[in-house]
């Protein structure tokens, strides 16, 4: 896990700072074109950022496009990041643009329906067991169906740990309307998960 | 749904957030949803499969070459562009800095100050454009598509980068250059110039780390905000526009050729501007800064310290190159002794000549300016007297055609020859006397001291244009008497210093000026053209004289430098002259001894080793005095220019030589009927010898003679020296029929 971007696993202050610090170091790396500087920034941030633009998308094809023109950003405009130190934010910011551009660009073919999800119909449905799922999957497709501004917000908060702060500084919005929007997009969380109940 | 968020809702989010290790069975069911919800996108477990093991590789090469399709100059451009965002103090960048103000500083010694200003000017304006290209070009991408938006330069605050590092690269260059310009300023270091380019490389490069590294601290602390940016922005501009004043002052470029002047706008008030708008910005940062101070005090306190530590190694490198770029040692001491008995000798002898037989004692109360001043006058009536004489002597230079004024009135012209002419016997008498010594009266001295210039040659000018008038009025003998009173006037100043020298070449240049339309329209007969040969012969200057003149020359200002070493200056000129001059009095007491004696060995080497070139007449230096500093004193203040000095010489040998011959060829032709087929079949009896084209870079045994060609009924009489393109501008000089006679007859008529 250590060589990797861990996000919603790492809590602890130091494994944090770390992880920042090789961060920093790589994008300083990338910044000179240092030759094999982008392999190693992918493969240490690839699975954070895979998850949040899984979070904003729902679907993983989609998910991989977001990525690859997210990268390719990076590698464009890593010139224009004044402080390596903020990297991992303006990673995440690319990634989440990228994905609702690619969301915007396909809206029409993109199939949100959770029914017709492949990779959620081939869960098991038996029993205790099967009843957890089922409220996994409900949660779950309650979830992609919300608005992208409420998924995006609750992805950055819970899958990628960001503080207020950081998430302030990658949605370009003022603190307050941060924590504003955060709340929001739970109750509408709650909301529509309730109507799926009734 | 609700679009309108409860206070208690907004907390309970809050709290979700801000407290760890939450237990579902604390909260109620919509927070027990909020925490599966977590849960489920935290868990990795339920996320579909989704990037393939070589996602990093194959996207890596996929994003590289997508990268490299774009538009070449867009690859480029960004390429370029990663160049400037390499950490300065990385090794990397070290390097880089290194080259880019090696080559900034080699520039900068290469090509004058001004173009060092367009070059950053270029920079700043180049930097930008390059910038602005590279957002233009670039793809439409996820962020705002607006052209600010992708140019942060076009901020005032994204000009941090830019401002500061064109102001520093500027002010090292400037340094750098300063030193590698100190050959221009002192001797001895002319001497050793050969480190100088190198150390101005040098300077260039550590000045610069030493400012970044200096004033990192302060950006740093503007970048985080702890006072506006924005003054970070103008405090740099308002540096660049003082270094801009400095560039323009120092080269002495006129400001109303940018036509700033028109606008009424002088260089004072720029300069004005710019120290107001770096106060106003510093002040207002003071005064902004945070109240607990300490990233602010904390930044000024390092760049302080920052600026102390560069500081030292700085002075210390200038130190060592002080202590190694100056003189050490005197070649030649044998020679040099021998220099300095032989002018003290000649010095008590021309003391020794007693005053009425020295033709200057009679022209001293007019010719010198110390005798004319009227505040220290014993006896104001008298000096009123002798400026009365000086005055209508002078105003015989209305009487030669070159300044003759067409509207003058005649009767005025006729009263400035009458005054004139009642001052000559004056002038008959001085050049009458056996001695005519300069030493003798007053020393040696420095060139504002010597007899009054002007006056010396408007009265050859006069002379000039008497003997020309009597010559239109057919009266040759008339004339010829006229032009051999000048000839001999203008070979008396005595070749005591340099500077005498050169007011001797000139009068004599102007005396000669007539010669040859004496010779083909005076209808002289034998016997005058013999008393003009013979008048020629004995005005010539001799080629000794050079060699005599420069060596008391380098004893008068070695004289001097040696009280200047002793800090005795044993009044006289010497203190006024010291006085006098304000850089120079400056310069007088901070420099120490060391300098000095410095310069004075510097001085003496470059000199003695010019002996045998003074002697030989032979391929003169080509030191000019404009590519002398003002602040060299020695070369600048002390002695004339020393190299053109040497060419007129030798041209004023040249010319001597070819007017006895262009004599002697009439005399040939008037005895013989016709000019002679070679120069040969002047000597012995018209001719004691061939003439020598001294002009000539060889030394003195291969110098050629003049080059002579029969041309029908005329002749051609030519000189032919590299020499006169600096002097005249022209590959050849001609004597005789077709030369210098043409051109004065064409003022003429």
């Amino acid at each position: 896990m250590s060589a990797t971007l861990t996000m919603g696993e790492m809590t602890g202050q130091e494994r944090t700072t770390a992880a920042s610090g090789e961060l920093e170091e790589l994008a300083r790396r990338l910044q000179l074109r240092d030759e094999g500087a982008l392999e190693a920034l992918i493969a240490r941030t690839e699975s954070a950022c895979y998850r949040l633009a899984y979070s904003i998308t729902s679907d993983s094809e989609l998910s991989r496009d977001a990525l690859q023109e997210a990268y390719f950003l990076v590698f464009q405009r890593i010139g224009q990041l004044r402080e390596p130190a903020a990297f991992k934010g303006w990673l995440f910011r690319i990634v989440s643009h990228c994905c609702h551009d690619i969301l915007r660009r396909r809206r029409r073919e993109v199939q949100t329906d959770f029914e017709e999800r492949e990779d959620l119909q081939a869960l098991p449905e038996e029993g205790d067991l099967a009843e957890e799922v089922t409220r996994a999957q409900k949660i779950r497709s309650t979830f992609a169906a919300l608005p992208e501004i409420d998924r995006t917000a609750l992805a950055l908060r819970e899958v990628c740990s960001m503080s207020y702060e950081e998430m302030s500084r990658v949605l370009d919005v003022p603190l307050g309307t941060v924590r504003s929007r955060l709340a929001k997009a739970r109750q509408r969380f709650i909301d529509a998960y309730k109507g799926v109940n009734r | 749904m609700t679009d309108e968020m409860s206070p208690e809702f907004l907390a309970f989010s809050e709290m979700l957030d801000q407290e760890d290790g939450l237990k579902p069975e604390s909260l109620d069911s919509d927070g027990r949803l909020l925490l599966e919800l977590r849960q489920e996108l935290r868990d990795t477990a339920t996320l579909p499969a989704g990037l393939p093991s070589d996602f990093a590789r194959t996207t890596a090469t996929a994003v590289t070459a997508r990268f490299h399709a774009q538009s070449p100059l867009v690859s480029r451009l960004v390429r370029w562009e990663s160049l400037l965002r390499v950490p300065i103090f990385s090794p990397r960048g070290l390097g880089l800095s290194a080259i880019l103000i090696s080559l900034f500083g080699l520039a900068a010694r290469l090509l004058s100050l001004k173009m060092l200003a367009l070059g950053g000017a270029l920079l700043l304006v180049g930097t930008v454009v390059l910038k602005a290209l590279y957002a233009w070009r670039l793809p439409e991408s996820f962020e705002s598509s607006s052209f600010r938006s992708r140019m942060p330069e076009l901020r005032i605050p994204g000009l941090y980068y830019l401002l500061p590092l064109v102001a520093i690269a500027l002010t090292s260059g400037l340094v750098g250059r300063g030193v590698a310009g100190l050959d221009q300023v002192s001797l001895s270091f002319r001497a050793s110039s050969g480190i100088l380019p190198l150390a101005g490389l040098a300077t260039t490069v550590v000045t610069f780390l030493w400012l970044v590294n200096a004033f990192t601290p302060l950006w740093r602390a503007a970048e985080q905000r702890v006072f506006p940016a924005q003054l970070v922005v103008w405090g740099h501009g308002a540096w660049l526009g003082m270094l801009a004043w400095l560039y323009l002052e120092s080269n002495h470029v006129d400001m109303s050729s940018f036509g700033l002047r028109g606008f009424g706008i002088p260089e004072q008030t720029l300069l004005g501007i710019a120290m107001i708008t770096a106060l106003v910005a510093w002040v207002a940062a003071w005064r902004r800064r945070p109240p607990d101070k300490t990233p602010w005090l904390k930044a000024l306190r390092r760049s302080f310290v920052g600026f102390l530590v560069g500081v030292a190694p700085l002075f210390l490198a200038g130190a060592l190159l002080f202590r190694f770029g100056l003189t050490q040692e005197l070649r030649h001491e044998g020679f040099y002794r021998e220099m300095v008995r032989e002018v003290e000798d000649y010095a008590a002898r021309q003391r020794a000549i007693p005053a009425e037989q020295n033709g200057i004692t009679e022209l001293k109360p007019f010719f010198f300016r110390s005798e004319l001043d009227m505040d220290k006058a014993v006896d104001k009536n008298k000096v009123r007297q002798a400026a009365e004489v000086a005055k209508r002597l002078k105003m015989g230079s209305l009487l030669w055609r070159e300044n003759a004024d067409e509207s003058q009135k005649k009767e005025d012209k006729g009263r400035v020859r009458a005054d004139f002419l009642r001052e000559l016997p004056r002038i008959e008498s001085a050049i009458s006397k056996p001695y005519f010594s300069y030493v003798s009266h007053q020393n040696f001295s420095l060139q504002d001291e010597v007899p009054n210039f002007i006056l010396c040659r408007a009265i050859t000018q006069g002379l000039a244009g008497l003997s020309n008038e009597a010559l239109q009025a057919g009266d040759s003998e008339k004339a010829l008497d006229y032009l051999r009173m000048n000839l001999s006037w203008s070979s008396k100043i005595s070749n005591d210093s340099l500077i005498c020298l050169m007011i001797s070449v000139a009068q004599r240049s102007i005396a000669t000026l007539d010669v040859e339309r004496f010779v083909f329209e005076g209808d002289l007969s034998s016997n005058q053209l013999s008393r003009l040969a013979e008048a020629l012969r004995e005005t010539a200057p001799r080629r000794g004289d050079l060699k005599d003149t420069m060596l008391r020359e380098t004893y008068t200002v070695d004289k001097f430098l040696r009280q200047v070493v002793d800090r005795h200056l044993d009044g006289g000129s010497w203190t006024k002259f010291v006085e006098g001059d304000g850089d120079w009095s400056m310069l007088y007491h901070i420099l120490p001894s060391s300098y000095w004696e410095s310069e004075r060995l510097a001085y003496l080497n470059l000199q003695l080793d010019q002996s045998k070139t003074w002697e030989d007449l032979g391929n003169p230096n080509t030191l000019d005095i404009d590519e002398i500093l003002m602040m060299n004193v020695v070369a600048a203040q002390v002695t004339p220019n020393f190299s053109r000095a040497q060419v007129q010489f030798m041209r004023m040998l040249t010319r001597f030589a070819a007017l006895e011959t262009v004599v002697a060829l009439e005399r040939y032709r008037l005895d013989q009927g016709a000019y002679p087929p070679n120069l040969d079949a002047l000597v012995p009896k018209y001719l004691n010898e061939l003439p020598k084209d001294a002009i000539h870079p060889n030394r003195w045994e291969y110098k050629p003679n003049l080059s002579y060609r029969k041309t029908g009924a005329k002749y051609e009489l030519v000189s032919e020296s590299p020499l006169y393109r600096n002097i005249k501008l022209a590959p050849r000089q001609l004597f005789g029929p077709d030369g210098d006679y043409e051109e004065a007859k064409a003022k003429i008529h």
